[in-house]
């Protein structure tokens, strides 16, 4: 076990002591959790960028073998009343393209309030599509990965200081979701306030970095999420997201997307599309040639029944993600994310599922000089995923 | 206040996996008389961040009701303590554990279901493998068979070493094989040894689970989960507030079929091997 990995688990160790000694008697910690173990049996991507993006690594390509931590996380809840419970997840995890580390991904108080309302108070997970809230954890979902530029860009999850009301009411057979939130929002990238990303800073491409602590500016971001659904076969929402970015509160950043999920019998169909709106972002000038720029896509994910091995039920699953970004008005160079994914997920009891993947990533964005980032390539990787 | 911190009434949390209908109005459950519905989609509760959530609830809870044979493991596997009664699902507990926290429960069938089996196949005599802690449906079980002019065989096991002498001694002097529950005698190598008995010996194993007809039993009692969920509903009523049922096993009162291995039933009747 690396230092890192084992310093990690203590802390998570003393947390869940602090968290039970704090509680009082008559309530009851409960203290459940995971492990995500990859083993990357090949790795081969080709990187080419400007010495500057890449921070000393060489470019061309890279090959790569061996073991990873994906994450390990502990989660615990407790009632703090009659409909009100305190919920909590310690993990050991990168977010997006971050070096993994210790971190909350969620702290926070759910309360049911009169009129049918429920709130969520503390460091909560915002209701922006789908897979943000339901599909982040490996264990909640067949595949292996998360879509590249979720998890690699937007960050996964997206969660932030601030508070969600939800309501949910039924429409005949049908049930409508309506969420709104106000949180501190994105922030700059951490290394430059006049940029939100920056493709010439190592880094300052992914969007993750951009949650931060505190509130960047006075600004307090608000968003929302609508959605219709049936049972668990399907739904269908729609999200959004608006923030001032910059310290004067004057830039804005947006997300609008949608999200069908489908799951007839033991298929299940998830797709997602996303437009994101930044203003005035001078890190990404030299790239698109605009301070002011957008990104749509989305990607389809579908999975399904593939047989049983010794009696366990075997899954099968495909994804592909396209996500285009560029200046706002058409112009300049793109930003192109693509990937293809295709594995298998072997659910050997409730708490063990083994996973096998083939994913295929192509990315490029015009860098610094004119010159462009491009990393493209496939990993093959198994997936051990423990529940507890 | 937008909550209240400190618990208001005593309140009985009544456990039942989720499917079309279920709801508190058709239960017979109002407000005012203290049982409070979880109901939960089975495949849910692999989700660490879902059972914990409801494992802290249930651990807090002044007591719990749980029907069913999911809804059974689950809270055996997730509750350390606290007061809890099974509404058909405790034939998946060990007698040992029930009777280690105090817990109580109800088959999911009542003893006549297999008695009747009996009488019409024409087993004057029933021999009746108990897991050490289902002693307390003994007396039940002796009377339902006198009723109807039955004879039962009783033996009790503690741990697996004990099953294959018990079983033998019973197969040499009866004509069907009835196991009540616990997983010593419904899992793994228990049941595999009293399968392959029943079947080497034409010995009809009485099994408490409709999924091990599949496994080899000659029959099981299918529960109909809708009078299941109603029965837990009213004894929810009557628990909340009062005092709880004793430790142990008892028989149950929910309708439902006897589902019968009818592959076997042609085979030991045509006199197939």
């Amino acid at each position: 076990m690396s230092s890192s990995l084992e310093r990690a688990v203590g802390r998570l160790a003393l947390w869940a002591a602090l968290l039970a000694a704090a509680v009082p008697a008559a309530a009851k910690v409960s203290f459940t959790g995971y492990g995500s173990f990859n083993f990357t049996a090949d790795a081969n991507l080709r990187v080419f960028a400007p010495p500057a993006v890449l921070g000393g690594l060489p470019d061309g390509t890279h090959r790569a073998r061996g073991f990873s931590t994906e994450a390990v996380g502990l989660f615990a809840a407790t009632p703090v009343g009659e409909d009100a419970d305190f919920l909590m997840d310690v993990a050991y995890r990168g977010i997006g393209g971050t070096v993994r580390e210790l971190r909350i991904q969620y702290a926070y108080l759910d309360a049911a309030l009169p009129g049918g309302l429920r709130l969520q108070a503390g460091k909560v997970t915002l209701p922006l599509g789908y897979y943000n809230t339901r599909r982040f954890y490996p264990f909640r979902r067949v595949e292996l990965s998360a879509p590249l530029f979720h998890s690699a860009l937007l960050g996964l999850p997206i969660a932030d200081t601030g508070g969600v009301l939800s309501w949910r009411t039924g429409l005949g057979d049908l049930d409508f979701d309506a969420r709104l939130f106000g949180v501190n929002g994105y922030g700059s990238v951490p290394s430059s306030t006049a940029s939100f990303r920056s493709a010439a800073l190592p880094g300052g491409l992914a969007m993750s970095n951009n949650l931060g602590s505190s509130n960047s500016n006075r600004d307090v971001a608000v968003g929302g999420q609508a959605a219709l659904s049936r049972n668990t076969v399907w739904e269908y929402g729609v999200s959004f997201y608006r923030g001032a970015w910059d310290r004067s509160g004057e830039r804005l950043f947006q997300i609008l997307g949608s999200h069908l999920h489908w799951a007839p019998g033991r298929f299940d169909v998830l797709a997602e599309f996303l437009r994101l709106d930044v203003r005035g972002d001078q890190g990404m000038l030299s790239a698109f040639g605009r301070g002011d720029w957008r990104t749509h896509g989305g990607f389809l994910s579908v999975s399904g029944p593939a047989g049983s091995v010794t009696g366990r039920p075997l899954s099968a699953y495909a994804r592909g993600e396209l996500y285009d970004s560029g200046a706002a008005d058409g112009s300049g160079g793109h930003e192109l994310v693509r990937s293809a994914a295709a594995g298998l997920s072997l659910r050997v009891n409730d708490w063990i599922t083994w996973k096998g993947e083939y994913l295929w990533v192509d990315y490029r964005v015009p860098a610094v000089s004119a010159k462009t980032l491009q990393l493209m390539g496939y990993t093959l990787t198994t997936g051990l995923v423990v529940t507890f | 206040m937008l909550w209240t911190p400190a618990w208001t009434a005593a309140e009985v949390d009544l456990l039942v996996e989720a499917r079309p209908g279920l709801s508190t109005a058709g239960l017979g459950l109002g407000g005012a008389d203290g049982v409070r519905l979880r109901a939960f989609d089975a495949g849910e509760l692999s989700d660490p961040i879902v059972s914990g959530r409801l494992s802290a609830r249930l651990q807090a809870s002044d007591g719990v009701v749980a029907v069913g044979y999911e809804t059974a493991s689950w809270v055996a596997r997730e509750l350390e303590g606290g007061r809890v009664h099974f509404v058909g699902g405790v034939s998946r507990l060990s007698g040992a554990a029930l009777k280690a926290r105090g817990w109580s429960g109800e088959l999911s069938f009542p003893a006549g279901a297999f008695l009747d089996l009996a009488r019409r196949e024409g087993w004057r005599r029933v021999g009746v493998l108990l897991a050490a802690g289902y002693e307390g449906a003994e007396a039940a079980l002796r009377a339902a068979a006198a009723a109807r002019g039955l004879s039962v065989e009783v033996r009790t096991v503690s741990s697996r070493r004990d099953i294959p002498k018990a079983a033998q001694d019973l197969a040499g002097r009866c004509s069907a094989l009835w196991v009540l529950g616990d997983p010593l005698l419904t899992r793994g190598a228990g049941f595999d040894y009293l399968v392959e008995l029943s079947l080497s010996r034409r010995l009809p194993l009485l099994a408490p689970e409709p999924g091990m007809v599949d496994g080899g039993a000659f029959a099981a009692w299918e529960p109909d989960q809708e009078e299941a969920a109603a029965r837990g509903a009213a004894l929810s009523k009557g628990l909340s507030g009062e005092g709880w049922p004793a430790s142990g096993v008892r028989f149950g009162s929910v309708a439902g079929r006897l589902r019968v291995n009818e592959v076997l039933r042609r085979r030991w009747a045509g006199g197939g091997g």
